[in-house]
């Protein structure tokens, strides 16, 4: 009886239900021939058959358009397009039924190579080949020959179709098939213009010369762009309803950053990067117009190639816990070298088709090797690029006051607060030397040199300030290389591409670092038939190494940052001699040095994926193509606490070995047809098969043998690590069908249907299908209203409303049991390990009911985004407007939150909730200054800001979830998302703070608190980019505005007191605020019933240390406003001219120097930390504004080559 | 045309071949890596592991409050924080408590009474020590999951009602089983399933009720207790019936006893409490070998260097922490599976009889984690809890048992449970001369003390007794006010009469959401419905 439900909602769609190998089959059968249209060579060689008479231009346009899909770009302000036109055709070539056409109309026409659009033009009142042979001699009399190559600055391929003429003049000619023109001037002083449409218009006087060679460079914006939509549909940027950025390879490759996401950063509006610090190959999080999943996945889909690309993050486990800020998201195995272009799909309205896991945006990368189009010739390209990179900000430190408590010098304190050193002007008694610190736990028989003869009696060493060196010189130069070689050869039946890349990160921290190398292939070929293949394959290798980063004890940071001011970290011992072990003054802690020699963590990531596209034109109108794609990776982890470590001295192993795998294969039935001559309908039909499997095993091996040998066959005993929920292996798969509908009218507005059906494993069966899709259209207001275009070259107005829905994650429906869980409290001491051999007793095995109360009637999430935008193009696109407006509002959301414990439960999964985002983009592009002699300066400028709000918990007040170190994130109904949640100060109703009248301490909340809010005001990025012949200079800078962040490394600095801040001590201070009572937490009141001002003083160093008001005291007083000014990116390059590279193999080359974070400033940071906010400790995911003692960033300078042969 | 007909009826044809496995292809959610069903002799154990594996915030926290270790600063100054004692309630109520009520309902439908039986012992024990700690806590209303996930308070007063009706249907659950063994062996981790031990353990936690009731109904609890002890019921009458649970040795995965976990490492959250010490160090005590191991000969309070190796912090010492962790006193043999101090004592009285430096032949050491076992004792119910309960009993309900035999039989069933404990855990027992001796000389001070001082002898015997358990010293003191405590140095409140609730219950529930704070602050300074 239960047969597929799903069936009858989907019925119709159902139809085109195919696999891969039935498809093959079917193709097989039948056998036909044809070749793929979509190659833009081959375009002019199309035959139809065609029979108009006294038609208008633009009818027999549009009727070409339909019978051979063509499409055809011209200005309704130059082309006449009512002239009356006959053509009578049959089987002809369709240059000749154009020549028919247009050559009587005088108009010109040439076929843009990128885009496979035929560009319409009228001729400048002179008889023009359609493409030139040998043509450009028209003027009889004159013998001043000029003759040239035109190409295309960005990569030097050959532009044919380029009108040149001579200014003041009706002469001219265009170029032809390889770019090559050749004309005839009048005199020397003459001036050539060349234009072309989407390029920037050069002008060049003749002079002497009789070769003159240009190249152009595309228009910053491009009207015409293609860009690939959801299911690699290309549609012309300038049609679409909804906003989509695109950055292509020049702006991702070759700016010393490893990183692709990273390398995003401030170039795309609408998108929020954190990256997570210093550690090479930390974590990078990404969201798209803000977080709109409550609890669940709020990163995009990335599909390379048209297979998604999982991009987890996934958290170390075991004991040896580096912290998430070490570990990569798995998008870093992406080579921002081999990345062609990568567009981002915003909203849901771009990315419906892709379903529910694009519904927080998708970023679609195209990379060389899956490249669709192909492109006569082989070319060759090497590039290289070496950038080191250092800290980018150190504290100012102290330089008065040693370690110690109370102006007193103590040994193995964790603070600077000690005596004055001698020569320090103060009024406590100064101090010259100390007994050396390593004698408090170390005796004579370890450290000889540290004691008098006897053996007994310390050293006296000199106490002064070590602090503008310690942490200094910890850190090291850390350095990117990266090499590149890339084969692409083709002929107008296919290509083959082939690269091969290695990058090697090393970071600023000793012993990490991470190297990538990476290997593709791929190809296309047009088969004689109706056929067309295409196919990738990819192969990286990742491997990280880490030492422990993130504020657990074993961590480098945990106390780097804050060494006392007088003890010698640079020189003084971390191995005990005897054994190794670690020597450190603080017990229970690392030593830096030592961490990063014995306490290494590797992660080895081998990843697989490729996909292959059979694509069928059984007809003229009718496209069918599928394609099929795998991503696969294993990434080995070895989690190593050393042997010997203060924090754990029996040392411990933790192996962990995650595989990954997705399969996808996508089905598109395209239909292409002509309602009338101004009405064209694009109808894909779309069938998509997804599956998803995580298997993951984790051993903890305990007690190493032999130190350094990083092998858990090394270890004492092993057994095996629970995952959260016992959670091994995580398998789903769903289903879909999809349908896209695109109406154009003319060539001035769109519509676009979208509706898609998903049926997910992870929901109850009678929820697992569901519907949504959404609507968005567009209209070209100065083509329709036929403005004229002195001012406003360019406006389109455009609006989408699009529902997506989203699945739940696996396994959250059903009841479980944990077999031999630890019991009692996770993790720490006290919990207990089972299975439980008690003393003396035999072993008790166990079972206990997880803590997780799962709902056995889950429905699927949806998200409604409405989407308005316009884009505008002034005074011949020198200034260029793209705004949107978004509103986006998340329902029953599927999120696992804290219960109520008296429940029986510690989380739970709801299904309730309303969040909204709110937001604006606004790109402007403008150019303040363009000249003839080629100086150009252009200006990009993107603009995000971002408002969420949750509405409605479901009758909750608040949920918490995440976080770290006794922090962690809230959702409160009216508020942001994700506020940050810790210990805050006692308050009166009016806000001030309450001080204990005993201690002049500030009393704390009787409960936590909101205390921050992380989501930043806006972001601003603004690009300058300056070119002059062959040079060009690029300035990326940027502002994120507000955003609060929980700052550890801020808190212990100033609570410990080593920077410059803290440095103006022998004080005493009164907290600002009012006198509380301790027990009721209510202000005090003097007789008449007023409120106290504090007026009890406490020392500096309590204010600071001893939970006082300063940073380390409750969790609120190391809330930061993040506010931060950024230099981003720097690149000048140069491009070598031609006639330098005569005589070498290279057929172009350009040189660059880059530098990235190169100065910031976070104006509300205590003034000496010099923090760079741009740090998150807890790596990817919704809890976010944490630095839990986070590694500094780094900028970088680098120097880049690129040559091709 | 045919050839294209042709075309789509094998399409067609192959479409419906495939439309059929729809189902199965996203039939896969059940979850391939946990069962979803238990077996009782599977769960039982984990209800007791999870019982004590729980109480560690909970434990260390209430015998800060009361002096016997120092757990945190802030509770040591009795400033309370919302999550301060989330774990334990967290873990009761998720874990321990949730684990019961699968066992009673499942077993209960399988008729498996002797599980029924244990599972409602161990779940009238939580419940009414999870009273005596919060007040007034979910009780009617929780452990319902899905049907109800906001549970409110029940009254203190009434769950204590529901628990002694509770245990008297477990006491006939039991009456059920013929044999004498309610599980198998297997499946019970505190008595191997023994009959009569539980039933001794349920009488006994009724004992224990009724006494911690004394103060609201006298009268009851008289009657009740004196009907208890004449009905001839079993009670804990021997160390070998003791309700405690006994921590493993393993380290992988770890067994051990939490407070030798916590301080057998170079990080130590620990503070020995000074006057825990004193206390013991002033009478004499023998117990003080036991109870904490020295790591250094000479430290003293306030990081001295020549005192004599006892250095722990005083009650209420707010200042901070010197790098002292290679030289605090930590938990010794007993009951944290620790090390025997067994060195020479600086300064000790030479009218000392038990506490002396007689075969004193050990030396100081920084402990590790390789020092001592960890194999330790967290004790519930034990035998001397009962016998110094009753000899509370006879003094103040009159119920007509003999206190001073009580008193007496409390005092030595403690130190030979101490002193059997470390004699099989590479300690030193007690010879039987010290323990009669010093029984001897306690009972003389009894003879000669008035009622008030009988009360104070008894309670603060108990209050040493009960060391390695804080809750029952929490609950003791509340109930009597003894023994009398040092007055703490700095402190931040008033001594807390309950404990903060669960910061991720005040969160996560929405009866609370209302005014969580002030409820919460007021957990404070009111007192239980037993404390008057």
């Amino acid at each position: 009886m239960q047969k597929c439900k799903e069936k009858k909602k989907v019925l119709l769609i159902k139809l085109m239900r195919i696999s891969v190998l039935q498809f093959m089959v079917v193709i097989m059968l039948s056998g036909v021939a044809f070749a793929n249209p979509d190659y833009a060579q081959d375009i002019l060689n199309k035959r139809l058959s065609i029979n108009l008479k006294n038609v208008s231009l633009e009818e027999a346009l549009n009727s070409i358009r339909n019978k051979v899909e063509v499409k055809f770009v011209y200005s309704s302000s130059i082309i006449p397009l009512k002239s009356k036109v006959s053509v009578n055709a049959s089987q002809e070539k369709l240059s000749d039924v154009l020549n028919k056409i247009l050559v009587k109309l005088d108009i010109d026409y040439s076929v843009n190579e990128h885009s496979g659009y035929i560009i319409l033009k009228k001729n400048p009142g002179l008889v023009l080949n359609n493409i030139a042979k040998d043509s450009g001699n028209w003027m009889a009399g004159q013998d001043h020959i000029v003759t040239g190559k035109v190409t295309v600055k960005a990569d030097g391929t050959t532009l044919p179709g380029v009108s040149i003429l001579i200014k003041g003049t009706k002469i001219g000619t265009v170029t032809d098939a390889d770019g090559n023109y050749k004309i005839t001037v009048p005199n020397n002083s003459s001036i050539l213009v060349f234009t072309y449409i989407s390029f920037d218009t050069q002008e060049v006087t003749v002079g002497e010369s009789t070769v003159i060679n240009v190249q152009l460079t595309q228009n910053s914006k491009t009207l015409n762009e293609v860009v690939v939509t959801a299911a690699g549909i290309r549609r012309e940027k300038s049609t679409l309803g909804y906003s989509v950025s695109t950055v292509n390879a020049d702006k991702l490759a070759q700016k010393s950053e490893p990183d692709p996401l990273r390398a995003l950063t401030g170039k795309v509006a609408g998108v929020n990067i954190q990256s997570s610090g210093g550690v090479a190959g930390g974590g990078t999080n990404i969201t798209i117009r803000g977080n709109s999943s409550l609890n669940g996945n709020n990163q995009p889909l990335f599909v390379v190639d048209g297979v998604p690309f999982d991009n987890s993050s996934f958290t170390n486990v075991g004991a040896t816990s580096v912290g998430a800020s070490g570990v990569t998201n798995r998008a870093f195995d992406l080579d921002p070298n081999n990345i062609q272009s990568m567009t981002v799909l915003k909203g849901a309205a771009a990315a419906a088709l892709y379903g529910s896991r694009a519904a927080n945006g998708a970023v679609i990368i195209t990379t060389k090797s899956g490249k669709k189009q192909s492109r006569k010739g082989t070319e060759i390209s090497y590039s290289t690029s070496y950038a080191f990179e250092n800290v980018a900000g150190l504290p100012d430190y102290q330089t008065s006051y040693g370690q110690g408590t109370n102006n007193d010098y103590r040994q193995g304190v964790y603070a600077s607060w000690g005596q004055p050193f001698a020569g320090v002007p103060s009024i406590l008694p100064t101090r010259l030397t100390i007994p050396n610190q390593l004698t408090r736990q170390f005796s004579s028989a370890v450290f000889p040199q540290f004691y008098e003869a006897d053996g007994i009696t310390p050293i006296q060493v000199p106490y002064k300030s070590y602090a503008k060196e310690n942490v200094k010189n910890f850190f090291q130069t850390g350095s990117l290389y990266e090499n590149a070689v890339n084969i692409t050869s083709g002929s107008e039946k296919g290509n083959f591409t082939a690269g091969i890349s290695r990058t090697t990160n090393t970071g600023v921290v000793p012993n990490n670092e991470i190297n990538r190398t990476s290997i593709n292939i791929g190809g296309n070929i047009k088969l004689e038939n109706k056929f067309y293949a295409s196919g990738s394959i990819n192969y990286v290798t990742t491997r990280q190494k880490t030492p422990p980063i993130g504020g657990s004890t074993g961590s480098i940071m945990s106390a780097l940052m804050y060494t006392p001011t007088s003890y010698d970290l640079t020189h003084y011992p971390y191995e005990n001699p005897i054994d190794g072990t670690n020597v450190y003054d603080y017990t229970g802690v690392d030593n830096p040095y030592w961490s990063v020699k014995h306490s290494v963590s590797t992660s080895d990531v081998d990843r697989y994926y490729g996909n292959l596209v059979l694509g069928f034109d059984p007809l003229p109108w009718l496209n069918i193509q599928n394609t099929a794609g795998f991503n696969a990776y294993t990434d080995r982890r070895v989690n190593v606490r050393g042997k010997g470590s203060s924090s754990y001295p029996n040392g411990s192993i933790t192996t962990d070995d995650i595989y990954r795998q997705e399969l996808d294969n996508t089905l598109l039935v395209t239909v292409n047809k002509a309602i009338n001559n101004d009405l064209t309908l694009k109808w894909i039909l779309g069938n998509n098969i997804n599956q998803r499997l995580t298997n993951r095993k984790a051993f903890y091996g305990d007690g190493m043998i032999v130190a350094d040998l990083n092998t858990i066959t090394n270890t004492s005993s092993v057994t095996p690590v629970q995952l959260v929920n016992n959670r091994n292996i995580l398998e789903q798969r769903f289903y879909a069908f999809f349908t896209d509908i695109t109406l154009d009218y003319k060539n001035y507005a769109s519509l676009n249907l979208v509706g898609r059906n998903d049926i997910s494993s992870t929901l109850p069966p009678n929820n697992r299908s569901y519907f949504y899709g959404g609507a968005n259209g567009s209209l070209i207001f100065t083509r329709a209203l036929k403005i004229p275009d002195n001012i406003l070259n360019f406006g389109k107005i455009r609006a989408g409303y699009t529902r997506v829905g989203n699945e739940a994650s696996a396994y959250q429906t059903a009841e479980f049991y944990l077999i031999n869980s630890p019991l009692g409290a996770s993790s720490g001491t006290g919990s207990i390990g089972t299975p439980f051999t008690p003393a003396g007793g035999s072993t008790y095995n166990s079972v206990t009911l997880a803590n997780l109360l799962t709902n056995d009637n889950l429905k699927p999430e949806f998200i409604t985004e409405l989407e308005l935008g316009t884009e505008l193009q002034f005074f011949d696109n020198r200034i260029g407007l793209d705004f949107t407006y978004y509103s986006k509002k998340s329902t029953s959301q599927i999120f696992e939150v804290t219960a109520a414990p008296s429940s029986g439960f510690t989380t739970q999964i709801l299904n309730l909730g309303r969040a909204t985002n709110k937001g604006i983009e606004v790109g402007l592009n403008f150019s303040p200054f363009r000249s003839a002699k080629g100086f150009n300066w252009d200006v990009s400028t993107v603009f995000t800001r971002n408002r969420n709000i949750i509405n409605n918990l479901g009758g909750y007040k608040q949920f918490v979830y995440g976080g770290a170190s006794g922090t962690s994130s809230v959702h409160i109904v009216g508020q942001p998302y994700g506020l940050i949640y810790g210990t805050a100060y006692a308050r009166d109703d009016a806000g001030n703070i309450l001080i204990d009248p005993n201690t002049g301490k500030p009393l704390i909340s009787g409960s936590l608190q909101a205390i921050g809010n992380p989501n930043p005001d806006f972001i601003l990025g603004i690009t300058n980019n300056f070119t002059f012949k062959n040079f060009s200079l690029g300035i990326l800078f940027d502002w994120k505005k507000g955003g609060d962040i929980y700052s550890n490394t801020v808190g212990q600095m100033m609570s410990r007191g080593v920077t410059k801040d803290t440095e103006h001590r022998e004080i005493a201070i009164v907290s600002p605020g009012v006198l509380g009572d301790v027990s009721t937490l209510k202000p005090l009141r003097d007789a008449a019933g007023k409120e106290i001002p504090n007026n009890v003083a406490i020392s500096y160093e309590d204010y600071f240390f001893n939970g006082g008001l300063g940073p380390g005291g409750v969790d609120e007083g190391s809330i930061f406003d993040a506010t931060v000014f950024r230099l981003r990116e720097i690149s000048l390059s140069y491009q070598l001219p031609k006639n330098m590279l005569k005589g070498t193999p290279f057929g172009s080359a350009s040189i660059s120097v880059s530098g990235r974070n190169l100065w910031y400033y976070a104006p509300n940071f205590p003034k000496y930390t010099n923090f760079d906010p741009e740090v998150s400790s807890l790596g990817v995911g919704n809890s976010q504004g944490y630095d839990n003692l986070a590694v500094p960033t780094t900028k970088r300078f680098g120097i880049n080559l690129r040559v091709s042969f | 045309m045919k050839l294209r007909n042709k075309r789509y009826i094998l399409l067609l044809t192959g479409i419906w071949l495939l439309s059929s496995s729809c189902k199965k292809f996203v039939d896969i959610n059940a979850d391939p890596n946990n069962p979803t069903t238990a077996q009782l002799a599977l769960l039982l154990p984990s209800t007791q592991i999870s019982l004590v594996g729980n109480m560690y915030q909970l434990n260390s926290g209430t015998s800060t409050f009361v002096q016997q270790t120092i757990f945190s600063t802030g509770q040591s100054r009795f400033q309370q924080q919302g999550s301060d004692f989330n774990n334990s309630w967290d873990g009761f109520y998720s874990q321990t408590l949730n684990d019961l009520e699968s066992v009673i309902n499942t077993g209960t439908t399988q008729q498996q009474w002797g599980y029924v039986a244990i599972a409602k012992f161990e779940k009238a024990y939580l419940y009414s020590l999870m009273v005596d700690m919060w007040g007034d806590i979910p009780y009617t209303s929780a452990e319902k999951g899905q049907q109800n996930t906001n549970p409110g308070l029940d009254k203190g007063a009434d769950i204590y009602e529901k628990l002694l009706v509770l245990i008297d249907e477990g006491i006939a659950d039991a009456g059920k089983i013929t044999t004498t063994t309610l599980v198998p062996a297997s499946a019970d981790v505190f008595y191997t399933g023994t009959k009569n031990s539980w039933i001794s353990m349920a009488n006994s936690l009724k004992l224990k009720l009724f006494n911690q009731i004394r103060l609201v109904d006298p009268a009851r609890s008289a009657t009740a207790i004196k009907a208890l002890l004449s009905s001839g019921a079993p009670l804990i009458s021997s160390n070998a019936t003791d309700f405690t649970f006994k921590f493993g040795s393993n380290q992988n995965p770890n067994n051990r006893h939490p407070w030798h976990r916590s301080d057998y490492q170079a990080g130590k959250t620990f503070y020995a409490s000074q006057s825990w010490m004193d206390l013991l160090f002033d009478s004499d005590d023998p117990r003080l070998r036991y109870f904490i191991f020295r790591q250094n000969a000479t430290a003293g309070l306030n990081n001295s260097t020549n005192s004599n190796g006892y250095y722990g912090r005083n009650p209420g010492d707010g200042t901070a922490a010197p790098a002292d962790q290679s030289r605090r006193s930590v938990f010794g043999i007993y009951p944290a599976g620790g090390l025997y101090d067994n060195s020479p004592i600086n300064n000790l009285p030479s009218t000392n009889l038990y506490l002396t430096n007689i075969g004193a032949t050990g030396a100081p050491k920084v402990v590790a984690v390789t020092d001592g076992t960890g194999a330790g004792i967290m004790p519930l119910i034990t035998n001397a809890m009962v016998k110094f309960t009753r000899a509370e009993a006879a003094l103040t309900l009159a119920t007509g048992d003999d206190a001073r035999q009580n008193f007496s039989d409390g005092v030595s069933a403690n130190l030979n449970s101490v002193s059997t404990y470390a004699a099989t855990n590479n300690g030193v027992a007690l010879s039987g001369a010290s323990i009669t001796g010093f029984v001897n000389r306690l009972l003389a001070q009894y003879d000669a003390a008035d009622d008030a001082g009988k009360l104070n002898l008894v309670m603060t015997q108990k209050y040493i007794a009960d060391y390695g358990n804080g809750m029952e010293g929490y609950n003791d003191y509340r109930r009597t006010g003894l023994p009398v405590l040092r007055t703490p140095l700095s402190p931040l409140n008033v001594f807390p009469l309950r404990l903060y609730y669960s910061q991720t219950e005040l969160s996560a529930n929405t009866f609370f959401s209302t005014n969580g704070s002030q409820l919460q602050i007021a957990q404070q300074t009111t007192p239980v419905f037993w404390d008057k």
